[in-house]
């Protein structure tokens, strides 16, 4: 990698990922949080009527 | 409240078995929805009063209960409306919520205080799982009520019992299931409550206790 490639990957991308991965660890986090009991819930009623 | 808004689900679906228990399920979550679609394109402070303060639930709550009248062209839309509406006395006991705006924000705020929080939603889970097995118990019994209230030959007499037999053993898988529902939701509760409490790191503050 040359030197201004490594600045760019440096300087700008890698904070950039970091900002964006920790955002979507947190907004996917509150959506599995959510997902979790609705997904128990939904497989509940389907094994009650029967449905596998 | 995070399980406990489920076993409100699970109660309401006893009271009215014919509403899918996954659209009573997104509405009792509803509020937690909408806060996750606020924080498109990132996390923003400030966004709670649109989410869960008492008047952006009472419009969630209509909302909600307008698209199922209109899509599910079948009655229910008032149980959707109820759990809509019971998230935000729910979260009063676990959380601290806004009542209009960004302050005041009032609460037990029970998720710093884990066991009592785990105790509160387990009594929620376990009283909202017997009311559902009842319902479910009921529904299950209702047509064989039907057939001995007209019986006619011996043949069904015959089939009479053998129905019964199948229903009891139905009626016990049901159970099981609910059962394993129970546990689940407890063990998902203890999860949350394990791990949540220790991520902001503050201690148990109660609006009440700000009180002078």
């Amino acid at each position: 990698m040359t030197l201004p490639g490594a600045v760019v990957v440096g300087e700008l991308i890698a904070p950039a990922l970091l900002v964006a991965s920790r955002y979507a660890v947190r907004w996917y986090g509150v959506v599995f949080a959510l997902l979790l009991p609705t997904c128990l819930l939904a497989l509940a009623e389907a094994r009650l009527h029967g449905r596998r | 409240m995070y399980v406990g808004h489920a076993a409100i689900a699970l109660a309401l679906k006893s009271r009215s078995p014919r509403v899918p228990l996954l659209a009573l399920t997104l509405a009792c979550y509803g509020p937690d929805w909408v806060d996750a679609a606020l924080m498109i394109p990132h996390p923003r402070a400030g966004m709670a009063p649109w989410s869960h303060s008492l008047p952006a639930v009472a419009i969630g709550a209509l909302a909600a209960g307008a698209v199922y009248a209109l899509f599910a062209q079948q009655p229910g839309a008032t149980a959707l409306i109820v759990g809509w509406l019971l998230h935000w006395p729910a979260d009063f006991l676990t959380g601290l919520k806004p009542l209009v705006g960004l302050a005041p924000l009032v609460g037990l705020d029970l998720y710093h205080a884990p066991v009592a929080d785990f105790a509160l939603e387990t009594a929620c889970i376990v009283a909202a799982c017997v009311l559902f097995s009842r319902s479910v118990a009921r529904a299950g019994v209702r047509p064989l009520e039907q057939i001995l209230r007209d019986p006619r030959d011996n043949d069904k007499q015959i089939l009479r019992s053998a129905q019964d037999d199948k229903r009891r053993f139905a009626q016990d898988d049901k159970r099981r299931v609910i059962v394993a529902l129970c546990i689940a939701m407890i063990l998902l509760q203890l999860g949350f409550d394990v791990v949540v409490p220790r991520m902001d790191g503050l201690r148990w503050n109660p609006s009440l206790a700000d009180a002078r």
